[in-house]
Order: structure tokens, then C-alpha cells, then sequence
């Protein structure tokens, strides 16, 4: 089923767009061009179009007169509205209530971020960790692999650099206890100024301290992602499939008793797919602000382990009833012509604090849970002008 | 001021689920209320994505207008009960309240001129009919 046709597309649809919009202004420098010789026809002008290429020349001037134009308008318009934001920016710059509490949206903002961020990095060293594992494995890798870079030999380079690495500094720390002394501090100095406002100076405007605020707040997310890799390492993290629940896969009869058909109820008793999308912790449909691209969350974390809930040996019915427990956007489904609802089925949903908990992977569980929850009440929020969405 | 952007509302349109041979479903219920939807969102101006298939969620329209961003979810669970939820994408710093109650606005006056819409009542989010008292109207003048 195709799950994603919305408006990212690939090269070839990209391609595909460039083609139809050339041909099109091919059409429609034609058409300028015919409409400009009747006209200078009208207007008694010499207008020299002797040939079909004459023609086309003449309609594509015309038309990137028209482009040049629509730019200059366009350029104007965004100088107007940067203008314009410039002014609110301002305002919220010189109000002594609102601008702290802006720097402080920024610093908050910049913490989830960082978590986003912090997984993306995790997610990316699974793939690596696991593709060279897998090379690891293969008894061909060493006959596929170019000389010297065979994975055996990459770990065994690897382990001897860092044993040279470590063994050089203790002899230069022993030497030179200074030399440790230093690098402790310098090490120090630069994760306070990584994580702690109050470390490195303000910003000269205004934009600048949003600027580094949500800097500052995407590093506290990610460090505090990365803590928690520290407890759980990235491919055990991968392997955590959740605490053993009791499974309904294969219990018609507790869909029975809850009022479907033995249709429906066969359907629900069968094993959630694996293949199907499962619950995200942080909706698909999240944006990134637009100093970072604006764009959705990357793939790799949305679809990811850590942001994905879909709990091994479950049921279609309990995970539908997982999903209207955690998801307030989730109220039920069809199933085979019948209607699973939540409400129908009496099932209450989980206050903010049950949704983070109950609604987040398994792996995120164990790796952020303390900022995760602050993440979790962002994205689950009320809806209340006061609170924001 | 609450808003409330989930719409309970029966459905006038066709059934359009479609099953493979072992009555599994390949098309969830749903894209034709989204492709409705879409096309009213379009001639008032709005960019609108094709439908995004959640599948047992139902489907879901990615808008643009004007630098704002919002998103909107159809579920079906059957004709009497069916959902429209909106959300706000990109708030991340100063939500654009004004913007998404122009949103909320457009979207009620198209739920209300289409019978095929019959309109239950507007929620907060995670409320529906008989869990929280319905309005008439996403939020209040």
C-alpha cells in the first residue's frame, strides 16, 4: 500500500515534473507568441515571426519578461514579510515579560530537538554497528574486501590504535600530570559551554540568543539521550522488545465476548503484522521549525525503533486497543465490515503521563526517560490557546 | 479559549474498503471522504498533499497555506461513526492560534455545506459524542 504520496516526491516523480513543466512553458511561450503577434497585428506593429523557431524565441522572451517580473514581486513581497517579522521580533525583544519566556521556548524546543537528534545519531550507529557486524560474520569478507579492509582487520587496527592511543597517554600523563590536568579542564570548559546558558555571553540580538538558546537546548537534549546510552548501549537497546505481556493472538473468544462476529473476532485474535505501521510516539505529521529545514522528522528516527510502538506477539485487537489507549487521535478502525470503536468498547485512554510511558518504545523508554516525558507532554499537549498546541 | 478540532460526524459516502481475496484489506475505509475534502480545502486556496494511507488509523491530508501548516486525519469506523482530527503542524515556538482558527473555520463551513457530512459535533482532542458534551462549532466567538 503506498503510505507516503504526499508532497515529497522522488527524483524520478521530480523528474517527471521538470519534464511537464518544460513542456508546458514550450505551450505556453507558443501561445504568448501568437497572442503578441495578433496584438501587434491589431496595433498596426511590424512584428517579424517567420519561422516556428522565430516564434518559440519570441514567446520564451516573453514569458521570462514576465518571470523577471513576478521574481522582482515575489523578492519584494519576502523583503516585506521579513520586514514585518523583523517588527514582532522587536516587540517581543523590548517586552521584559515576553522575552524571557521566549528564550526559555527556545531552550525547551531546542531540548526536543535534541532528543530527535540524539536518536537520529543512535539510529545511524545501529545501522553501522549492524552492517559491520554482519561483515564480521562473513567468511567471504575477506575475499570481497579490498587488502587491509576486510572487517577483521579494521577491528583489529582499531583495537591496536586505541590500546597505542591509550597506552601513549598514560605515558605522557605520567611524564607530565599537567598534560591530563589540562585536557580535563579544557573537557569540562566545553561541555559547560555546550549545555549551560550562562557560560558563553549573550547574543548581540535578539535572534542571535534564540539562536544560541535552542543550540544550547538541542545539546542538553542529545546529552541527555546519550546518557541514557550509557544504561542501555545501542544494540541492546535494539533488542529490547518490552516487558512479556500476556498474548491474545489465537483468543477468538475474548473478541467474541466483546460483541464481534466470529468474523471479526478471528480477524482480532490474529498477530498484529509486523510489517503494518504501529503507534509513533511523536506523530508522523510533526514538522521541524524553519531554521531546521521545516521539513518532516527524518525517516529514520520517525519510522525508527525508538519512536515506533509496535510490541512483538501482540493481537490486532489488544494492539488497537494499545494504540486508543496511548493516541488521543486514534478512536478505532473497521474490521472485516464491523466497527471496532474505543468508546464502544468502554476503554478509558491515559492521562499524559500513561501515554509517555505506555506509548513509547520500548527502546526510547530505556534510553530517555526523563526527558522523554517532557517530549511526550509536548506532542500530547492539550489544546488550549493558554498552552499552546 | 479551548479549541476543538475533532469532528464526530455520520457519513454519506459509499463504503470504499477494498478486500483481497482473503478478506484482508488493501484500501482502508476513508480515502473518498480525504479526496472530498481535499478538493473543497483546494479552491479555497489551500495546498493539500494526496491522501497519506495510516492504515487502521484511516488517512491523512499534509496543508499549506500561507506558511502555515496544519494536518488533518479521517477515520472511519462506520457510517454513524466517523472522525476528522486537525492539528497545527509547526508549533514549536509561538503557536499560530489566529491561523489555525481560520483553519477550524474554512473546515467547519465545508463540513457544513456538504449533506454528506452530517455533523455530530466538535471536541477537544481525545473527546467524541457522549464522552464530552458536542459544540456546534470548533471554538467559541
Amino acid at each position: 500500500m503506498g503510505r507516503r504520496c504526499g508532497m515529497g516526491e522522488s527524483i524520478t516523480e521530480f523528474m517527471d515534473r521538470q519534464k511537464r513543466r518544460a513542456a508546458r512553458f514550450g505551450r505556453e511561450a507558443e501561445a504568448a507568441a501568437h497572442e503578441a503577434y495578433g496584438k501587434a497585428i491589431r496595433a498596426g506593429q511590424d512584428l517579424k515571426l517567420g519561422s516556428p523557431g522565430d516564434v518559440m524565441r519570441h514567446g520564451v522572451q516573453l514569458l521570462q519578461d514576465a518571470e523577471g517580473r513576478v521574481a522582482k514581486t515575489v523578492l519584494r513581497t519576502v523583503k516585506e514579510a521579513d520586514a514585518r517579522m523583523g517588527g514582532t521580533m522587536r516587540r517581543v525583544a523590548e517586552n521584559p515579560v515576553v522575552r524571557p519566556v521566549a528564550i526559555k521556548a527556545a531552550r525547551e524546543a531546542g531540548n526536543v530537538a535534541g532528543v530527535v537528534r540524539g536518536g537520529v545519531h543512535s539510529v545511524q550507529g545501529l545501522v553501522d554497528g549492524a552492517m559491520f557486524a554482519s561483515r564480521l560474520a562473513n567468511p567471504l569478507d575477506g575475499l570481497t574486501s579490498a587488502p587491509g579492509q576486510s572487517a577483521r582487520e579494521q577491528l583489529a587496527r582499531g583495537a591496536a590504535n586505541a590500546g597505542q592511543m591509550g597506552a601513549d597517554y598514560v605515558q605522557k600523563g605520567v611524564a607530565d600530570p599537567r598534560i591530563v590536568v589540562t585536557d580535563v579542564t579544557e573537557t569540562a570548559k566545553r561541555w559547560r559551554r555546550e549545555q549551560d546558558p550562562s557560560a558563553t555571553p549573550a547574543a548581540p540580538t535578539f535572534g542571535g540568543e534564540l539562536r544560541r538558546n535552542f543550540d544550547i537546548g538541542q545539546n542538553q537534549g542529545e546529552l541527555a539521550f546519550d546518557v541514557g546510552s550509557l544504561v542501555v548501549g545501542g544494540p541492546a537497546a535494539k533488542m529490547l522488545k518490552g516487558l512479556p505481556r500476556l498474548s491474545n493472538v489465537g483468543n477468538v473468544d475474548r473478541y467474541l465476548t466483546q460483541g464481534f462476529s466470529a468474523k471479526a473476532a478471528t480477524h482480532l485474535a490474529k498477530p498484529y503484522p509486523g510489517s503494518n505501521m504501529g503507534s509513533h510516539f511523536i506523530p508522523r505529521r510533526t514538522r521541524l521549525p524553519d531554521f531546521l529545514g521545516g521539513g518532516p522528522l527524518p525517516k529514520s528516527y520517525s519510522d525508527g525503533v525508538f519512536n515506533v510502538l509496535k510490541p512483538e506477539g501482540i493481537s490486532r485487537g489488544d494492539f488497537y486497543e494499545l494504540h486508543y489507549e496511548v493516541d488521543p487521535r486514534f478512536h478505532g478502525t473497521g474490521v472485516r465490515g464491523e466497527g471496532w470503536s474505543g468508546k464502544g468498547l468502554g476503554l478509558k485512554r491515559y492521562g499524559p503521563a500513561g501515554r509517555v510511558w505506555h506509548g513509547s518504545p520500548p527502546p526510547l523508554k530505556a534510553r530517555i526517560s526523563g526527558l522523554g516525558a517532557g517530549a511526550g507532554t509536548i506532542m500530547y499537549g492539550p489544546q488550549n490557546e493558554d498552552t499552546g498546541l | 479559549m479551548t479549541l476543538r478540532p475533532d469532528v464526530q460526524f455520520r457519513s454519506g459516502f459509499p463504503d470504499d474498503t477494498v478486500y483481497d481475496d482473503d478478506e484482508d484489506i488493501l484500501a482502508w475505509p476513508g480515502r473518498n471522504i480525504s479526496e472530498t475534502l481535499k478538493a473543497a480545502l483546494e479552491r479555497l486556496g489551500y495546498r493539500v498533499s494526496e491522501p497519506i494511507c495510516m492504515e487502521h488509523a484511516g488517512w491523512e491530508l499534509d496543508i499549506l497555506h500561507q506558511r502555515k501548516s496544519f494536518n488533518v486525519r479521517i477515520s472511519v469506523i462506520g457510517a454513524n461513526e466517523c472522525y476528522l482530527m486537525a492539528d497545527s503542524t509547526k508549533a514549536w515556538f509561538w503557536p499560530d492560534m489566529k491561523g489555525f482558527r481560520m483553519f477550524l473555520a474554512d473546515l467547519q463551513r465545508i463540513l457544513e455545506g456538504d449533506s454528506r457530512f452530517g455533523v455530530i459535533g466538535w471536541f477537544p482532542r481525545g473527546g467524541s459524542a457522549g464522552a464530552t458534551e458536542p459544540a456546534d462549532a470548533p471554538f467559541d466567538p
